[in-house]
């Protein structure tokens, strides 16, 4: 077990919420579980019971995988193999896998980079409470949709066309279906198609030319037809009350039969059952003999807004195998398949996620990132003759994408091209501007633990890496490189604070200083600007305080694409300007802009950041300090101060756990009560710790006391006093610290950990 | 919307602030000791906390829609003047910005003399000259006293000095729905105690020597739902006021039934019986009828000592006999016993908050902070030697 396991479990133990950690850690080719219980706050009757009546209990057995990777990425957390799996927020699984509940609204391991350990197990407390109490479809974010573990297929259609068809009555409606049919090596047919934009009107004798399927000219595995879709709505009681399903259930249509019993639950059976009759009738003259993909779309209606939708109706859309003469071949034992429903790109979907309510030779580059700022910035330089050579990006393309990307959709046709990776959707534009770049759609964290993969997508004679990801998880990959892989200089572009601050890092020649030393000094210098720090850490929407948690906000800031293209345009204009020159010969470049009170102006303050001390920290896991310019000056200004006798003061800055760095980014004054002599200093406490609460809470906790300085008036090592001391200073928090000594002869630094100084649990049997 | 009550961590004190659904706040006792005022001492900065879960009015004042005193100890009022604004309104300063009480709810014992065998702290001298004021103001102006004018008198005085008072007088025994001068539907507050004065001057002197206390059950409306939680206080009380409280009304347990009780003067075996715990030790015997009175449990029942950690010892208050009393009671309900200075550990007490929706209390985790991780940890709260 690595020693970020072991502070992993120092944290779990001291969650206020956990009873008690497993001595047995369980090694599981290369990942970590553990089992933890978890104390949930039940309302005081529940807790006479030790469960709610749901069946979540008072002390719940939870098991966290942690990866081979982490703390690159985040555990896994499984719940107990019999908890309630029709709960909303469950991901989707197999029966008999232990379920896990999907704590946040977004990607755990950007939760991991952003809060901790710490944030994680808050939310699942949170999440076990809501569980217990009924809240976990929580009305501010939304009905949650239900969870559909296994579909056939995806139907594409107007959501807003087909919602606006719900009125106070009951009805149905049929439309035409243009599909492409797949079946795989099992057998498995899958449907994919889209829906038409008009109502029809249907007989005996226009149902045959409605109904068409033939194999594809170029794949003819590849079976490509029309059909019919019938899309039900739910009416009222015979109170006069509308119907609303108020019941959250996860996907369990199988067959026709539990079709209708799920379209009773809706409200819409009768409509739906009317319409299946007249089209048996329609079809009981048809000739034809084949079998095709009739798709039912049932509409719910939920007590209030669906997740990612401004309607409280729920779309779920099913496919089933019609054929004549019997149409239904099997009644209701006929197999039903739930598939998904792609939006068709409307311009209401993009107004609502844009958040308005609606030199001669190729330079080889890379661009990791090609999301919306990404894609921006690459398009910007492809359009000027400057295109990446190398782009990387896992993710695929998706309807919400089309609000705030530099590629759009096309025109005609189904838009099932836009369902491709992103990294081939910005080659293929590459390419149409006459430039060359190759799709890399792996995960960059990944390719950086990988010498082959790096070398070959991350090569060291490139000009560089435009890191465009927002991704926290990238940024400290990049930063806590193996020793073994070299890679070009990293410039890295971001975006803050709902879009009113952008930030260019350029990384120094060798790396130094890297990309996680300048996001630790653009966060010291935001501190420090009166106009920059309450943007970026004081309200409640900025991006270092986002809530992930209570509600779930979406990770993604809402913003209007023009925003994005404000900062995207000078970000692309200075590194084009660095391409036509060059890149900073001393020391690094940081770059803040930010957006004027009227929306209109950007100013951008740039600062030169000179290299960085490295020193490496006497204890176990190969932990270095790495020190501003700034904290160094105020140390040594410090040390000639106080000639003759031993001087010292505090460390602020930020840990990287992967790159198991320190990084100072500024020195606060020894508190005055400290006490110096020619061999010791004892650091004092008068007015320390609201000094060092003040500067931590001023920056939204980014920046943190990371331990103390002091100096030797020789050029000797730790003292046995200073590891008396780093002992001290270990046992008394859960972050690592580190003692850093300056001498004559340059720096020495001790580690102070508990998690390295106590052996873990499974090694001490 | 849920209903909360919140206790602060004040060692051997009082302070509770109950958040009805409605969103008005009722602030019982406070004990903001001058360490909590001290950022380098560990004493939590309970005064912060509070104004964390305050709002500000159109004028910009943090407010509380009542303040009760339970009675006028050092431990339930100390900070009063530090952090309160007294006087009238239009004296209230920016600059100074304190708490403003738009309601004060006092015992009528503020029309008396000062007891020679109880001299008031300067806390406690000012909230009967401030209830004193507003009890004029009344007088004089009557129904167009407005915010931070307004007093609410809980029981009647000898002599008939309250007899005027009625508009503004709630009788012991009376259930009562009304904060600020307004009939609020999510609070329910049914009066217990002090009772009426006796003529009989040795009972009267047993309730002064029993620490005579505003004992009150709140019935709170939780996620629309009314009654969804109890909570019973009672200050300092002591056994003999509980005994015959449980005389005078043990045919309505259901006035003394609660969901959260704030075990009298800070776990005190005093409040359960007439012997001494320092002279008797176990032989010391419950008195049965105030045990009844601090008994009337709803399932999963919490009692909570507001006091300093309890120890097996021979103090008192707090004291272990008395603990091991209520945790007896709380498991008769499958339910249990919270000391404020233990929770949720004895090194870093944080306040104790319950959230009271439609399915009753329920005791609110705590979410793990950043600053428990990346805090300074031994830097800057012990000297730390270099060599």
């Amino acid at each position: 077990m690595n020693w970020s396991i072991a502070r992993a479990l120092r944290i779990i133990g001291a969650h206020p919420n956990v009873a008690s950690v497993d001595k047995e850690i369980v090694a599981d080719n290369g990942a970590w579980s553990v089992e933890v219980t978890v104390k949930v706050g039940l309302p005081n009757a529940w807790m006479a019971e030790a469960r709610s009546p749901n069946g979540v209990r008072a002390i719940e057995p939870v098991i966290l995988v942690f990866p081979a990777n982490f703390p690159l990425r985040a555990p896994t957390i499984c719940l107990r193999a019999d908890f309630d799996r029709s709960l909303a927020h469950v991901q989707p699984g197999d029966p008999g896998d232990r379920p896990e509940p999907c704590v946040v609204d977004g990607n755990l391991s950007e939760l991991l980079h952003r809060q901790g350990l710490a944030g994680i197990l808050n939310q699942l407390v949170l999440w076990l409470e809501n569980a217990a109490l009924g809240r976990l479809i929580d009305p501010k974010q939304g009905w949650e949709p239900v969870r559909r573990d296994d579909l056939a297929g995806f139907v594409v259609a107007d959501a807003a066309a087909l919602r606006s068809l719900v009125g106070r009555d009951d009805g149905a409606a049929t439309f035409g279906f243009d599909y492409l049919a797949l079946v795989d090596n099992d057998g498995e047919r899958s449907v994919y198609g889209e829906m038409g934009p008009s109502r029809l009107t249907l007989n005996r004798g226009t149902i045959g030319a409605l109904i068409a399927e033939r194999a594809s000219r170029k794949s003819p595995e590849v079976r490509v037809g029309h059909s019919l879709a019938v899309v039900a709505w739910p009416g009222r009681h015979p109170s006069g009350d509308l119907v609303i399903a108020r019941r959250y259930q996860p996907e369990t249509v199988t067959d026709l039969g539990s079709l209708m019993a799920r379209a009773a639950d809706y409200g819409c059976a009768r409509a739906l059952r009317d319409t299946l009759n007249w089209l048996t009738t329609c079809l009981a003259g048809h000739r034809d003999n084949a079998r095709f993909p009739l798709v039912v779309v049932l509409c719910a209606r939920r007590p209030f807004h669906v997740i990612g939708a401004n309607s409280a109706i729920e779309l779920c859309p099913y496919v089933v195998d019609i054929g004549p003469p019997a149409f239904l071949a099997l009644g209701d034992r006929t197999p039903v398949q739930p598939i998904g429903h792609r939006h068709a790109i409307t311009p209401d979907l993009l107004r609502r996620l844009s958040g308005a309510g609606g030199a001669e030779e190729t330079l080889a580059w890379v661009q990791v990132g090609c999301g919306s700022l990404g894609s921006k910035i690459a398009l910007h330089l492809a359009r000027s003759g400057r295109a990446p050579s190398i782009v990387i990006d896992r993710r695929y393309l998706s309807p919400h994408n089309a609000a705030r990307h530099a590629l759009a959709p096309e025109v005609g046709g189904m838009p099932l091209h836009w369902i491709d990776a992103k990294a081939t959707a910005v080659a293929e534009a590459i390419e149409g501007l006459g430039q060359k770049a190759i799709a890399v759609k792996q995960d960059v964290v990944a390719i950086t633990r990988n010498r082959a993969a790096a070398k070959k997508h991350l090569p060291k004679k490139a000009w560089a890496i435009v890191n465009a990801t927002a991704s926290l998880g990238v940024r400290e990959a990049f930063g806590s490189m193996p020793p073994d892989i070299d890679i070009p200089r990293v410039l890295e572009t971001s975006l803050f604070a709902g879009g009113e601050l952008g930030v260019l890092t350029v990384e120094g020649p060798d790396r130094n200083p890297d990309t996680l030393d300048l996001m630790a000094e653009a966060y010291s210098c935001m501190r420090a600007d009166d106009a920059l720090r309450p943007v970026m850490f004081g309200s409640d929407d900025t991006v270092i305080r986002q809530v992930i948690g209570e509600g779930c906000g979406s990770p993604t800031m809402v913003m209007s694409d023009a925003r994005i293209s404000m900062f995207a345009a000078p970000l692309a204009e200075t590194i084009m300007r660095m391409q036509n020159t060059s890149l900073p010969e001393n020391g690094g470049r940081l770059l803040i802009g930010q957006v004027a009170a009227d929306g209109l102006g950007l100013s951008w303050s740039g600062y030169a950041v000179p290299q960085v001390a490295v020193v490496g920290v006497e204890g176990p896991g190969d932990w270095s300090v790495r020190i501003s310019a700034r904290a160094a000056g105020k140390i040594a200004e410090d040390v000639r101060q106080w000639p003759g006798v031993e001087t010292g003061g505090i460390l602020m800055g930020r840990i990287s756990e992967p790159a198991r760095t320190f990084y100072v980014t500024d020195v606060l004054p020894a508190p005055e009560d400290s006490a110096r002599s020619p061999h010791e200093f004892v650091l004092g406490t008068s007015g320390a710790r609201r000094a060092i609460a003040d500067y931590a809470e001023s920056a939204g906790y980014s920046l943190f006391c990371l331990g103390t300085w002091h100096n030797h008036l020789g050029a000797s090592g730790p003292s046995g006093t200073d590891r008396t001391t780093a002992a001290a200073v270990a046992l008394a928090r859960l972050a690592p610290s580190v003692l850093l000594i300056h001498t004559p002869a340059g720096y020495r630094a001790l580690l102070a950990d508990a998690a390295g100084a106590t052996p873990p649990a499974s090694e001490e049997g | 919307m849920v209903a909360k009550v919140l206790f602060f961590p004040v060692a051997n004190g009082d302070m509770t602030l109950i958040v009805l659904e409605s969103g008005r706040k009722v602030l019982v006792d406070m004990n903001i000791r001058a360490a909590a005022d001290d950022p380098d001492d560990d004493t939590p900065d309970v005064a912060a906390e509070l104004r964390k879960r305050l709002t500000r009015d159109e004028q910009g004042r943090l407010y509380v829609d009542a303040l009760l005193l339970s009675h006028p100890d050092q431990d339930h009022c100390a900070g009063l003047r530090k952090h309160f604004h007294l006087g009238p309104p239009s004296e209230w300063s920016k600059a100074a910005d304190k708490i403003f009480i738009r309601e004060l709810w006092s015992s009528p014992l503020v029309f008396r003399r000062a007891s020679s065998q109880h001299t008031l702290c300067d806390d406690a001298k000012a909230f009967n000259s401030e209830a004193r004021r507003r009890v004029t103001r009344f007088r004089a102006a009557s129904w167009s006293v407005s915010d931070g004018d307004r007093i609410l008198i809980l029981g009647e005085d000898e002599d008939g000095k309250t007899d005027d008072l009625g508009a503004i007088l709630v009788k012991a025994g009376a259930a009562f729905s009304q904060v600020n001068g307004q009939y609020d539907p999510s609070m329910t507050a049914r009066l217990l105690a002090p009772q009426p004065r006796s003529d009989d001057q040795d009972e009267e002197e047993l309730r002064s020597k029993n620490h005579s206390s505003t004992i009150l059950n709140f019935a709170l409306a939780g996620d629309g739902v009314p009654d969804a939680g109890r909570f019973l206080t009672g200050g300092d009380a002591e056994v003999a006021i509980w005994e015959r409280l449980w005389q005078r009304y043990c045919a309505h347990p259901d006035w003394f039934c609660y969901d959260i009780l704030l075990a009298p003067h800070h776990c005190s075996w005093h409040s359960l019986s007439y012997d001494s715990w320092s002279d008797y030790g176990e032989d010391a015997e419950v008195c049965q009828d105030a045990r009844s009175a601090l008994s009337q449990t709803r399932r999963g029942a919490v009692v909570i000592a507001s006091s300093k950690p309890v120890r097996d010892d021979e103090n008192d208050p707090p004291c272990i006999r008395a603990k091991r009393e209520y945790e007896a009671i709380a498991k008769a309900a499958d339910g249990s016993f919270i000391c404020v200075s233990e929770h949720p550990s004895e090194k870093n007490p944080e306040t104790v908050e319950f959230e009271v929706g439609r399915y009753g209390p329920r005791l609110k985790s705590k979410p793990m902070k950043a600053a428990a991780i990346v805090g300074a940890g031994s830097i800057g709260s012990q000297p730390l030697a270099h060599g």
